[in-house]
């Protein structure tokens, strides 16, 4: 298999997780496809070893949060847009959320992401993240409570 | 509103076609930049140095003859080595502490790391090392680098606290594991006696938090083992790797010689994520990253990196694919006081391409 047949099938099978979190973190379709291209090319440069298809997702998903803070600290970052952007709401609920996501500081963004929509456990998270599973929580916690508005009727944590 | 509508909104995210495409593209020419012909690897398996046998072993380095001898467990260097048989551990309050060293010849180095779970961005934290052998105070160690240990009488001063995020090498990458968020890093340097001592005591003094600690710590020689040699030459200077013979760990010792142009090379750095180990079915393993012993400090001059363990075929080959080269060079410094001074750069080269065949 050469390289490139097996870069796409990894990036057809982690293409859409890598690129929602990236999006989720950074709220720019512009910088989710530079970290897109970067996570890409650093498995491809990096050329890990991997003995479950689990670690993989995982490295992946390390690799995006890291991009998304190096793009962060960048001089060259564009500026911050909105969500919704990239995002359209179709609903008025969609439209209530992107609201309160755009309020949402950076450090609870891929916590949150990879709970509700990858649905991941704390301690997965905390070890994605690099993070203790007690930062994990609380910043779940945290992050819960700013959307509050928005997720009544969610599940406790 | 529930996560139902998150998942919603997010169902529709994804990379567009041009997107993957554009990315695939940028990744054919990394590959074709990073491949590395077969006529080219076989004359670097010709390049390789000898064999070193266990004792007395000359390496012949860009027509120089250095002694550079492979240790279990460290890697190279010229003179013989000597490790703290076990790392002393303990906690301050949620703070993890580790003090671990290495001697070559007759210098010591000794690395305190403090570990917390927290992010301590804005501190600043300063400690004083003293260490005795038999009773007598070890002497300062002369220093290589101008700026890199700026500490005087055992005391290292305002050392920053750095988010192990941004660190992916060292024992940094398995405090990360255990959910740890930051490190101080504080480097001391000693010069040992002649006779070399086994036991040491010492003496850490926490000068801002007025606490205090003593232990003792064991140097132990380590063993030195038969490797595989290969050199380059870089405008700093030249730099050995070597390659242990089972082929799992792989060590890179620059030599600290003055260049034509006035350039001292004083270390090497590998970088976690360039080091390939090769089996013997072609499969490309990263380095293992945990265990990765990563001194330089001017006289103490180790770096390694390993296989990781689960591998279980034959390693056949090492790839380097990038260095970090310290050298120490004259520069004109024309603020107040101004002349020339001795100052301290790095020069990091990508795209090498360094395969050392075991085959």
């Amino acid at each position: 298999m050469g390289e490139e047949t097996g870069l796409r099938q990894v990036m057809e099978r982690y293409g859409d997780i890598v690129y929602r979190l990236a999006l989720a973190q950074t709220h720019s379709s512009h910088d989710a496809d530079d970290v897109f291209q970067e996570v890409f090319l650093r498995y491809l440069r990096a050329a890990p070893a991997f003995r479950e298809e689990e670690h993989r997702k995982a490295w992946l998903l390390r690799v995006t949060v890291n991009c998304c803070k190096k793009l962060h600290g960048s001089f060259w970052r564009r500026h911050t847009v909105a969500l919704s952007e990239a995002l359209p709401a179709q609903n008025p609920e969609e439209g209530e959320l992107l609201g309160l996501l755009e309020g949402l500081p950076q450090k609870y963004r891929a916590v949150l992401h990879l709970y509700y929509y990858e649905g991941y456990a704390t301690e997965e998270i905390a070890a994605i993240l690099g993070r203790s599973p007690g930062t994990v929580r609380s910043q779940l916690s945290r992050g819960r409570a700013l959307l509050r508005d928005a997720w009544k009727g969610a599940e406790e944590l | 509103m529930t996560e139902q509508t998150y998942r919603n909104l997010f169902d529709r995210a994804g990379p567009s076609r041009a997107l993957v495409e554009d990315t695939l593209a940028a990744a054919e020419q990394t590959t074709a930049r990073r491949r590395v012909p077969v006529r080219r690897l076989a004359a670097a398996v010709l390049c390789l140095a000898v064999v070193l046998g266990v004792v007395n072993y000359p390496a012949l380095a860009a027509g120089v003859r250095w002694m550079v001898r492979y240790f279990t467990g460290v890697g190279a260097s010229q003179s013989p080595v000597m490790v703290v048989e076990q790392a002393d551990h303990w906690t301050e309050g949620d703070w993890q502490c580790q003090l671990d060293g290495v001697s070559q010849g007759e210098y010591l180095l000794l690395e305190l790391y403090l570990v917390s779970p927290e992010e301590e961005a804005h501190q600043l934290a300063t400690r004083s090392l003293r260490v005795y052998a038999g009773g007598v105070l070890l002497e300062q160690g002369d220093q290589v680098y101008s700026e890199w240990i700026p500490h005087a009488e055992s005391v290292c001063q305002g050392q920053p606290w750095v988010p192990l995020s941004d660190l992916d090498c060292g024992p940094e990458v398995a405090w990360r594991e255990e959910g740890y968020l930051s490190r101080v890093h504080m480097p001391f340097l000693y010069k040992l006696p002649e006779e070399m001592p086994a036991e040491l005591t010492y003496e850490l003094l926490d000068l801002e938090g007025g606490g205090s600690r003593t232990g003792s710590l064991t140097l132990t020689p380590v063993e030195a083992q038969a490797a595989r040699s290969d050199s380059r030459a870089f405008a700093e200077g030249t730099v050995t790797a070597l390659v242990s013979e089972d082929g799992r760990q792989l060590s890179v010792y620059a030599h600290q010689e003055e260049t034509a142009d006035g350039p001292l090379l004083t270390g090497a750095s590998l970088f976690h994520h360039q080091v390939t180990f090769i089996g013997a079915s072609g499969t490309r393993y990263p380095d293992a990253g945990e265990g990765f012993r990563s001194y330089t400090s001017g006289h103490v001059n180790v770096q390694l990196a390993a296989a990781p363990d689960w591998v279980e075929e034959p390693i056949v080959a090492v790839e380097i694919g990038a260095l970090q080269l310290v050298y120490e060079h004259d520069t004109w410094w024309d603020g107040l006081g101004g002349g020339m001074v001795r100052t301290q750069d790095t020069a990091t080269y990508g795209d090498l391409n360094w395969v050392i065949s075991l085959e």
